[in-house]
């Protein structure tokens, strides 16, 4: 697609005894988002602070390419050569207004002395903030200084920006504003690394997606890549009648038998995990599989001949919207959305 | 222009002596452009911080013109008890008595918050990864200390202006030395309460340390070393050292006895150090100092 602006490469991150980052290595493309999922404590942030410069690794090391093209290591880059923009840990302001503290550090960014005062008069603009421009920060609301560490991220348009949670806490017209413009900024051929617990937000804006756990990288691909390796698209299928409540569990295993035995179903230790769920007060069943056109078919078949009887199928399609989950809660061993799904 | 000049030249050199120098060129060129990335970063760093301490330095200027005109300056002169004094020069040393406790006080609000600012809530992600540890560090203390030195300049020209209401012509120019001492002695508190700020949590714990080691911690030192070597002149003690900014008002303060020994204990009364030792002392503090807080800024995570 286009070429790599950054490497991370075998690095690993202590602190103490633990460790954060365990010989974590990958690369990002220009003009991609990148989604950086996975529990609390996985070693996001660390990631992330690790590219900006605030931590260092213990082995390892991050190749940035600057304007002239060359990998440098990120430590010796200068940021004259190197447009970046952070935001990292949603961090307080300064006591001052917002737009003294968005010219300081448009201008300490290189960003032309001349456009200033209309770059950040559009981007407070945009994100509902320019009457605000001349009240002190601590008068903020906190979705508002959000909106403002967000600001202060992309006012230099940084040609690789890295977020950690930067929708956290948004109501959602900003967190479409925000997403709107992350879209935008890919357009413009901008590079975005983002790390969110947002996972309906991740699938909606990230390429590709980067699973991270106890420090290790357990997926990185695209969403669609990663649900069929891990085997974590959808068919939902909704009934009419809910199943009978004396045959319902031989038929619930009946079927799990018939989807384990369609062709390449059972690999990478996905028979541990459950391929089937049943909700009767909804009166509808979610199956989880690889998402070839293949098994799709094959299992359409398989419930319409030969559980026809059992089953009154109302509907059966693909739902768009939380099939991460599911796959982050696979890759990552997380038991809360598990337990959420077989409620 | 130098450059392309040693190009020429270069060209009948020897080719090993030729890449040493180019090396050296480039070299020189990157220190340069280093050098200049950093003073305007510095200067952008100045000038915020100035921004952001408007408001409080015109209120601590305001606080102590007030104090200097109505506890300094007006009963000094007027009051009818022997407190008037008989030579501008008395003026200037009673006047810095109580200015020696406003301007480390003052001073010590400005910089209490200059490095544990930027890691409360994590203020400093805002530029940490932009600028470099030692920008923030040097801009902001010259931002502050810059505010610090035009409310010293005020009250000396206040102090300067009431001495020729109340005592006329000539306009006496010893305070321009005083002032000059006074200025290092707070580039040396201050980078002591830098130094402070950039391992303690908050701005509070850094200025109640500060003043308490200013008003008794180098008292106790003093007394402590004085004790043990009586000979030996306190420069240690910045509350020592500061003598030298209320007895340097005086023209002939070089010539005066500056210790005092007690024939039957043999202790030694120090009232002020001499300039060499003054000056030395004040730059050691300020330098190691500096240097700690860089060093601790550097490290500091969180």
């Amino acid at each position: 697609m286009s070429d790599t602006i950054l490497k991370f490469e075998h690095v690993t991150r202590k602190f103490g005894s633990f460790v954060a980052l365990d010989d974590v290595s990958f690369d990002i493309k220009r003009q991609e988002i990148i989604g950086l999922v996975g529990p609390n404590g996985a070693g996001k942030t660390t990631t992330l602070k690790i590219i900006a410069n605030l931590l260092k690794p213990h082995s390892g090391r991050i190749l940035l390419k600057n304007s002239e093209g060359i990998f440098q290591e990120a430590h010796n880059v200068s940021q004259e050569f190197v447009e970046q923009g952070f935001l990292i840990d949603i961090p307080d302001f300064y006591n001052t207004n917002s737009w003294i503290l968005l010219k300081h550090l448009a201008i300490i960014r290189h960003y032309p002395n001349h456009n200033i005062e209309h770059r950040v008069d559009q981007l407070l603009k945009f994100f509902d903030l320019y009457k605000w421009k001349y009240v002190k920060i601590k008068k903020f609301s906190k979705g508002m200084k959000q909106k403002l560490a967000f600001i202060t991220a992309i006012l230099n348009e940084p040609e690789l920006i890295v977020l950690d949670e930067p929708q956290t806490g948004l109501d959602p017209e900003s967190r479409i504003k925000i997403r709107e413009y992350m879209k935008s900024f890919k357009e413009r051929g901008k590079t975005v690394l983002i790390s969110s617990h947002l996972l309906d937000e991740i699938r909606e804006i990230c390429d590709k997606i980067i699973i991270i756990s106890k420090g290790k990288i357990i997926g990185f691909d695209t969403i669609d890549n990663l649900e069929m390796r891990f085997k974590t698209k959808q068919i939902r299928i909704d009934l009419y009648h809910p199943l009978k409540k004396d045959h319902e569990q031989e038929v619930l295993t009946r079927i799990e038998y018939g989807i384990r035995n369609l062709s390449g179903m059972i690999s990478n230790g996905i028979e541990e995990e459950t391929m089937l769920t049943y909700d009767s007060t909804d009166k509808s069943m979610t199956i989880y599989y690889d998402g070839s056109r293949e098994n799709k078919r094959d299992i359409f078949k398989l419930l319409s001949e030969k559980f026809a009887e059992e089953l009154e199928i109302l509907e059966f399609y693909e739902p768009k919207r939380s099939q991460l989950e599911k796959l982050y809660a696979q890759t990552t061993g997380s038991t809360q959305i598990k337990s959420k799904e077989l409620k | 222009m130098i450059f392309d000049h040693f190009n020429k030249l270069m060209k009948h050199m020897d080719p090993w002596l030729l890449g040493l120098l180019f090396k050296v060129n480039s070299w020189l060129k990157a220190f340069i452009k280093q050098v200049k990335i950093d003073l305007t970063q510095i200067l952008q760093v100045m000038k915020f911080e100035v921004q952001l301490h408007k408001i409080r330095f015109i209120i601590i200027t305001i606080i102590s013109i007030f104090l200097m005109v109505f506890s300094g300056f007006l009963p000094t002169i007027l009051l009818p008890f022997g407190f008037i004094s008989d030579s501008p020069y008395l003026f200037f040393t009673m006047s810095l008595s109580l200015f020696s406790f406003l301007a480390p006080l003052f001073s010590c609000l400005l910089f209490s918050g200059v490095i544990c600012t930027e890691y409360k809530r994590n203020v400093g992600f805002l530029r940490l990864p932009v600028l470099k540890k030692h920008q923030i560090l040097i801009g902001k203390f010259l931002g502050n200390y810059f505010l610090t030195l035009i409310l010293v300049a005020i009250i000396y020209t206040m102090m300067t202006v009431f001495s020729f209401l109340f005592y006329g012509p000539p306009i006496v120019l010893t305070p321009i030395i005083s002032f000059m001492f006074l200025s290092l002695f707070l580039l040396a508190y201050c980078s002591i309460v830098t130094f402070l700020s950039s391992f303690m949590p908050s701005a509070l714990s850094v200025i109640i340390t500060a003043l308490a080691l200013f008003l008794f911690g180098f008292g106790i030192l003093q007394s402590i070393g004085q004790a043990i070597f009586p000979e030996l002149e306190p420069l240690y003690s910045l509350m020592y050292v500061f003598n030298i900014v209320t007895v340097s008002v005086q023209p002939d303060f070089m010539d005066q006895e500056r210790v005092y020994v007690d024939p039957e204990t043999n202790y030694h009364f120090w009232s002020f150090p001499t300039v060499e030792g003054a000056l030395l002392t004040l730059i050691i503090y300020f330098l190691v100092s500096i240097t700690l807080a860089y060093i601790i800024f550097r490290r500091r995570r969180g």
